[in-house]
Parts: structure tokens; sequence; C-alpha cells
């Protein structure tokens, strides 16, 4: 008893000291950070060492410094899936003050290591008070990649916080199916950019049928410009909208980048801004040399 | 007044709309969070409100600008105090009587902790200039500067603030009324400790020691609390200020003041003013001086001549729990510090170094090793800067505030309008043809929820910097670089000129001339913003005339990098 308490004890400095190492800031150390990284790696794969160094691993998370944080996800990323299992086992522990630290690492370290084994833990968080470990719970559903994470996630599309409705959004974008095609559409018209981007990523990654997108132009210019982003990001062959005068500057160029090049010179005669003039050219220029 | 931030209407304005509308995003879209992190109590209210509507700081740190040259020294301190959300009336009374009044308000307002505080503060800002020699070393001190700002954060509420700049503010009310030419005394042959020359008055009292000197030559060594002095080229060997109040008024003559570390205006849990009329002045100090403010408010101005400042750390504008202010009105001026200096502030704090007329050089040597990133480059933190203790305290407000002529800025790591941690930093400079050089984290850049900026009014300028520089914003900061007229230079090497990288926002807006952009890395400059947190940083490059010359693109025209970032020639 006596022996195993004294070699847990010396592992435990070895631990400390190699963390240390692997968390040095000084660029003159470099060195010994990268190999105390691998040395964490290959003992958290290795089914011996295995337990023990990812239970120190996670007991660093309440940690303040931002380079630990990388340091710590990254490896326990390396590790992989074996991990998931001591992080949700502490994922109760939000940290030792008010800033919900360990919570918020181990959110970040779930999503980064992905799986469908991941939403579950994560989705008890979707309702708490803290935007950031709202916003933290939704984007680790979305690195799920699960669509076991879709109910979950629903929730959050209507938060009041952007940066927690663009987690959501994130996360939809990329689980997403054809029945949730018009939750993505309702994120391209919304107050903040975070949450447009992401919608038109889930869009696009839904590849639906232009005609779907064309029918939802109008007079949102900044919806229009996401439509027609969506349309520049999947297979289309469009070449004539005769509205396209009552666009803005900006919508006319999100416009001119879902047409096939051989038309570009027809509406490049009715240009009439200087700056849509120059694009247009440069990109008639670009199709020639080609 | 600058508390109250409302949109000012800038030339560019609906340029920026236009210009965000090419990548989607409109001007609600540039906006921060000011809860990423706890709110600690230390972080001031107004650095909030500019974190959730960044563009405003342009028009703050302008205002600050203007604010700060018209009118008196006192609404000057006046408007800084009210950032603490004090809003003070001085009391009345002769020179004499105030002085004693304010030695009596101080006196009773730094608490117990106060010979710790300054310690353990101390602990936190001098470096040393050798580098870490083991990584036991390194994270020993990382947990002993744990400790050292878990101490600040406890106790530095303890000290009464509103009584400390109370006293400054009616100090300098009553300066106001105040003229030497008004001293007629007759001259009288005293044998004073410290004091060499004629004097015409030197008494004791309860503050400390009061002396007038002559126009003739005279030397001060040692504490005094009052120095008047008719004339002259003097010397003053000042040492640490341990009296709660000191002032030195310097009518002319060119001067030398000369002392080590916490003097030459440096306010420590106190009020510490110099203020210096005339003539080719030299002032030479170490650590926490000429203009600093640490747990108190310290003053330097210097109404005229051809001036020489000499520090280390913590000077020439530079204030942590408290104010530092180092004002020059005229002449041709050389500053040179090494670490946090220049209009520089910590938590709690607002530094600023103001010059007026002049062609000026400002110089950050090379001392202190950023050893985090380089072997071999050194870290400047100053000219305009700002940073606080990360994650656990805010910044402040550091300030470089420049009315004209040609000047040459010179900074390695982090400086010229740069901030880190919740806290604000900028250069003002209103004309002249301006060299700005510096390495990393320059030239309005933003790091770490923060916002930095340099507005260059008019004048043919060049910006040299290798990167995070130009306006670059760094994890959901603001970084801004904004340059109204004149025929400017921007060289840089990547991650610069409108770049924004891990949610910051990055701006570089030119309004008028023929300009040159030059980088070394297509890929993320003149317009580029990063992917990061599942959603993007911004990146905006804006030329509104001339005929320019890019790495990126031509004349009318745009260019995207990536889905967030854009580079524009409007005309």
């Amino acid at each position: 008893m006596i022996l195993c308490l004294l070699l847990l004890t010396a592992a435990d400095i070895d631990l400390e000291t190699l963390y240390d190492e692997a968390t040095t800031r000084l660029v003159s150390f470099q060195a010994v950070r990268d190999s105390a990284i691998e040395e964490f790696v290959r003992m958290g794969k290795d089914p011996s060492t295995s337990d023990t160094t990812i239970i120190f691993l996670v007991s660093k998370f309440d940690t303040k410094s931002s380079i630990a944080r990388h340091t710590l996800k990254d490896i326990l990323k390396e590790i992989g899936t074996s991990a998931v299992k001591w992080i949700v086992d502490k994922l109760d522990y939000r940290g030792s003050d008010g800033e919900a630290r360990s919570l918020k690492q181990s959110l970040w370290v779930l999503g980064e290591i992905g799986g469908a084994e991941i939403v579950e833990p994560a989705a008890r968080f979707i309702d708490d008070e803290s935007w950031a470990v709202r916003s933290g719970a939704f984007t680790t559903m979305g690195k799920s990649k699960s669509y076991e994470a879709i109910h979950f996630v629903l929730n959050g599309l209507m938060d009041t916080v952007a940066p927690v409705r663009k987690s959501a959004y994130y996360a939809l974008s990329e689980i997403a199916t054809e029945r949730e095609f018009l939750n993505l559409l309702d994120g391209l018209a919304d107050d903040y950019y975070g949450v447009r981007y992401a919608a038109l990523s889930g869009i696009v990654r839904l590849n639906p049928q232009p005609a779907l997108l064309l029918a939802e132009l109008g007079d949102d210019e900044s919806k229009n410009y996401f439509v027609l982003s969506v349309l520049a990001g999947i297979e289309t062959d469009y070449d004539s909208l005769h509205v396209i005068s009552a666009f803005s500057p900006a919508t006319r160029k999100a416009f001119y980048d879902i047409l096939p090049d051989r038309v570009l010179v027809r509406y490049l005669k009715h240009e009439t801004h200087p700056l849509l003039k120059t694009y247009l050219n440069k990109k008639i220029w670009v199709q020639e040399c080609e | 007044m600058f508390i109250l931030l409302f949109f000012v209407y800038f030339s560019f304005d609906a340029y920026l709309d236009s210009s965000l509308a090419f990548i989607g995003l409109t001007k609600n879209d540039l906006v921060f969070r000011s809860d990423y992190s706890r709110h600690d109590p230390y972080r001031l209210a107004i650095i909030d409100s500019l974190l959730m509507h960044p563009m405003t700081s342009i028009d703050c740190a302008l205002s600050m600008n203007e604010d700060f040259w018209d009118g008196s020294q006192k609404k000057m301190l006046g408007d800084l105090i009210r950032l603490y959300g004090f809003d003070l009336a001085p009391m009345n009374g002769s020179l004499f009587e105030v002085l004693r009044d304010c030695h009596n308000m101080i006196a009773g307002a730094t608490g117990n902790a106060a010979a710790e505080m300054a310690r353990v503060f101390e602990e936190l800002i001098i470096f040393t200039p050798e580098p870490t020699g083991s990584i036991e070393e390194e994270k020993a001190y990382e947990r002993k500067y744990d400790s050292l700002v878990n101490y600040l954060s406890q106790y530095a509420k303890e000290i009464d603030y509103k009584s400390i700049f109370g006293a400054a503010l009616t100090l300098l009310w009553a300066l106001d009324d105040f003229s030497v030419t008004n001293i007629q005394l007759p001259n009288n042959r005293m044998n004073v400790d410290g004091v060499s020359g004629s004097l015409l008055y030197y008494k004791e009292t309860d503050f400390g020691r009061v002396v007038i000197g002559d126009s003739g030559n005279n030397t001060y060594s040692g504490e005094f609390a009052v120095i008047i002095d008719l004339g002259g080229n003097d010397v003053y060997n000042m040492g640490e200020q341990k009296g709660c109040i000191q002032l030195v008024i310097d009518e002319a003559g060119d001067d030398n003041y000369q002392g080590g570390d916490y003097s030459i205006a440096c306010g420590r849990f106190g009020v510490s003013m110099i203020i210096d009329n005339e003539g080719d002045d030299k002032y030479e100090a170490q650590n926490f001086s000429l203009g600093a403010g640490v747990f108190g408010i310290g003053i330097l101005i210097d109404h005229a001549g051809n001036d020489r400042y000499f520090g280390d750390t913590f000077t020439q504008g530079a204030g942590g729990f408290g104010i530092g202010i180092l004002r020059d009105d005229e002449g041709n001026d050389t500053y040179e510090g090494a670490l946090y200096a220049q209009g520089f502030a910590s938590t709690y704090g607002v530094g600023i170094l103001g010059d007026g007329e002049g062609n000026d050089h400002y110089l950050i040597r090379e001392k202190y090793l950023d050893e985090i990133r380089y072997l071999d480059h050194y870290l400047s933190m100053s000219q305009g800067f700002s940073i606080g203790f990360r994650p656990d305290l805010s910044a402040g407000i550091g300030l470089l505030l420049e009315s004209g002529g040609n000047d040459y800025y010179v900074c390695d790591i982090f400086g010229q309008g740069a901030s880190y941690w919740y806290g604000l930093g900028a250069i003002v400079e209103k004309g002249g043809n301006d060299n700005y050089v510096a390495y990393q984290y320059a030239q309005g850049s933003g790091t770490h929820v923060a916002l930095g900026l340099l507005i260059d009014e008019t004048g043919d300028d060049n910006y040299v910097a290798k990167g995070v520089s130009q306006g670059c914003g760094h994890d959901l900061s603001l970084g801004l670089l904004f340059d109204q007229q004149g025929s400017d230079t921007y060289a840089a090497f990547d991650l610069s000129q409108g770049a924004g990288n891990a949610n910051g926002i990055g701006i570089l807006i030119d309004e008028a001339g023929d300009d040159a952009y030059v980088v070394k890395e297509l890929h993320n400059t003149q317009g580029y913003g990063d992917f990061r947190r599942e959603y993007g940083s911004i990146g905006l490059l804006m030329d509104l005339a001339g005929d320019d010359h890019y790495t990126s693109g031509g004349n009318q025209d745009f260019w995207q990098k990536g889905k967030y970032g854009i580079g524009i020639d409007w005309y």
C-alpha cells in the first residue's frame, strides 16, 4: 500500500513537471514543450497509463492560462475518444470561481474530439445561465455532427444572445437535413452576421434546388445577398434575373458571383457602378486568360 | 464631453456601410460584448461602452484629445476623473490653505495596506532584463504573479481614490489663481539643508518643507512639499516622494531634474505636480516617474522649450490605479523610455502623454526581452498603450496625444495605439509628416478584448511594422488605423492593414492622398478576416481618394480575402 502511494506520488510529480514543460510560454524552450506534448499524447494513448494521464489533464481544466487551455485541448484531441469518459465524469465541476472555466474547457474539448456520445452530456447545458456555457454546449453539439442533437439545437436558434444563436446555427449547419431547411433560411435574415454565415454554410451543405432560394429574394437586401451567396456555393447555371438593376451594388456583386462566365460581358454592358465594372472586367479577364 | 458616447458622422461613414455590404455585413455587426469574462471592479465604465460600440472609440479618442488641449489644466484633470465616475467639487482657498487641506484629505485615504500594495504593484510592473533561465523559474513566477494579482484585486479597492483625486483637482484649481509674479519677498540669506543658491522663503509646515527660490541658479536636493523657483538654471535632485503632496513650480531657465524611482512628478498614494514654464529642460529618472500616478496622481507640465525626458519603466504619462500625465506644450522634444511609457495605463489607470507643437522623437529602448514570442525582440508596451492583468484585472486608458510637427515614433512589441485586455490604447496625431516604426502589435492593434487606435489627421506619414499591426484586431478586439489626409506609405509583412484575427475586427481607413500599401503576405493582409470559434473575424481596408498603390489590388477596385475580409479603393 505504502509502495503504491509512493509510486503514485512519484507519478504525480512527473506529470506535474511534464505539464509545466508542455505549457511553458518561453520560446527558448519550444523544443522541450513539443516533446512534453508528444509524451502526454503517448501516455494518453497507452492503455497502461491512459487513465492516470487523462484524469490528470482533466484536473487542469480550471486553468487561467490561455496557452494551457489550448495545449490541453490539443493533447486530448489527439488522444481522442478514450478521453470522453473522464471529461464527462467531471462535467459538473464548473470551476473554482464564477467563470466556469473548467466546464467551458470540457465542452470545448468534447467538441474537438467529436462523436455522437458527446451530445447528451453537452445537452445538459443548453439552458445554462451563462451565455458562454450555452454557446459552448451548442458548438459541441455541432462538432458531434450527430443528428441526435437536432432537438436540442433547435432550442438555441431563438436565444437572445447573438453568440449563442451563432453557435446554435453553427450546430444546425453541421447536422441539418432538408427538414430543417426553413430554420436555416430564417438564419439568413438574422441581425448577427455569425448567424447569417452559419445559416449560409448549412444551406450550401444541403444543396437545395435553386428555385427554393430564388423565391426568397425580396426587399431585404441583406437577405438577398446571402440568398445569392448560397447560390454561389451550390451548383447552378442561372443566367438571367430581371430585377438585377434594383439590387444594391453589394447584392449585384453576389449575383455576379453565381453567373456563368459566358454571360458576364452582357452584364458588364449594363453595369454602372465603377467598382463593379472593375470587378466584372477582372472576372472576364481571368476567364479569357484561362 | 467624451464620456457621453454618441455617433459623430465621419465622412467615411457612408463608405463603411457600403464596404461592409460587399461581405454581407452592416455596421451593427461591428460589436463586441463586455462580458466575455468576469467583470472586475476596476474596469472603467467607458471601456464597456466602447466594446459594445467599438467604432465610437474613434470619436472617443478624438474628443479626449480635444478636451485635453482645449481649456484649462483643471478642466483636463476634471474630465479624466469623471472617467472614474467621480464628480468632484474642488475646495476653495489660497494655495497654502489648499495644500494643507489636500494633505489632510490624502492622509486618511490610503488605508492600512498601502505599503504592501505598493510593493505588490511594483513587483508586477518591474521586469528584469535577464531572460528566464528555466521552466521552473517561469512557473514559480506564474504562481507568484497569480498571488500578487489576487492581492491587488482584493485590497486595491480599500484606497479612497475619490479623496486623492479630489485633492489633485483642488490643487490645480488653486494653481489657476496663483501666479509666481505676485510673489514679492525680500531676498534672505538663508541656509537651508538641501538647497544652494538664494532663497526668498522657507518654512517647515505640517504638510512638509516649503521653499521659494529667487531668479538665480539654485540646486534643490531632498524632500520638499513645495518648491517655487522664480528663474535661473536650476538643478533638482529629487528623491523618492515620501509625503502625500508635492508641488514644484519653476518659472524659467534651463533646468535639470534628476531622480530615481518614484520621483519627478510621481504621485504615489498622493499627488505630485511639476509645472515648468520656460527653458530647455532635462528630466531624467528611472521607474515610476515623469508624470506617473500609482494609487495617486502625478502631473508633469512643461509649457515651453526643447526638452528631453528619460525614464525606464512606468514613465512619461503612466497611470495604474491612478492618473499620470506628462504634458509638453511646445518645442522639439525627445522622449526615451523602456517599458510601460509615453501614454501608458495599467489597471484602473489613465496615462496620457500630450505634446503640442514641435518635431518630437519618441523612442522605446530595447531592454526587456519578449521571451514568450522572440529570442531577439523586446517588449515596449508604450506610446498609447494599455494592458491589464489577464484574466483578472482590466486595463485602463493609455493615450499619446500629439498636436503637430514631424514626429518620429519607435518601439518594438506592443505600442503606438494598442491595448491588451479590456482597455483602450491610442495615439491621436493632429499634424505633420510622421514616421511610425514598430515590429508587432502596433499602430492600431487590439489584443484580447481591447481597443487599439492610431488616428493621424494630416501629413504624409510612413507606417512600418512587421505584423499584427496597422489596423489589426486579435481575439475579440478592435485594431484601427485611421489616416485622414496626406500621401502615406504603409509597409507590413503579415496580418496587417485591415486584418481581423480570432474574431477581432481590424480596420484601416485612409481618407485622402496618394498612398502606397505594401505587404509581403497577401493572404492575410489588406482586408482579411480569419475563421475562429465557428464564425469570422472582420478585416477592412478602405481608401476613399487618391491615386494609390496596393499589393492586393488597384485604384477603384475591391478584393476579398476569405468571406469576412475586404479591401476597397473607392476613388
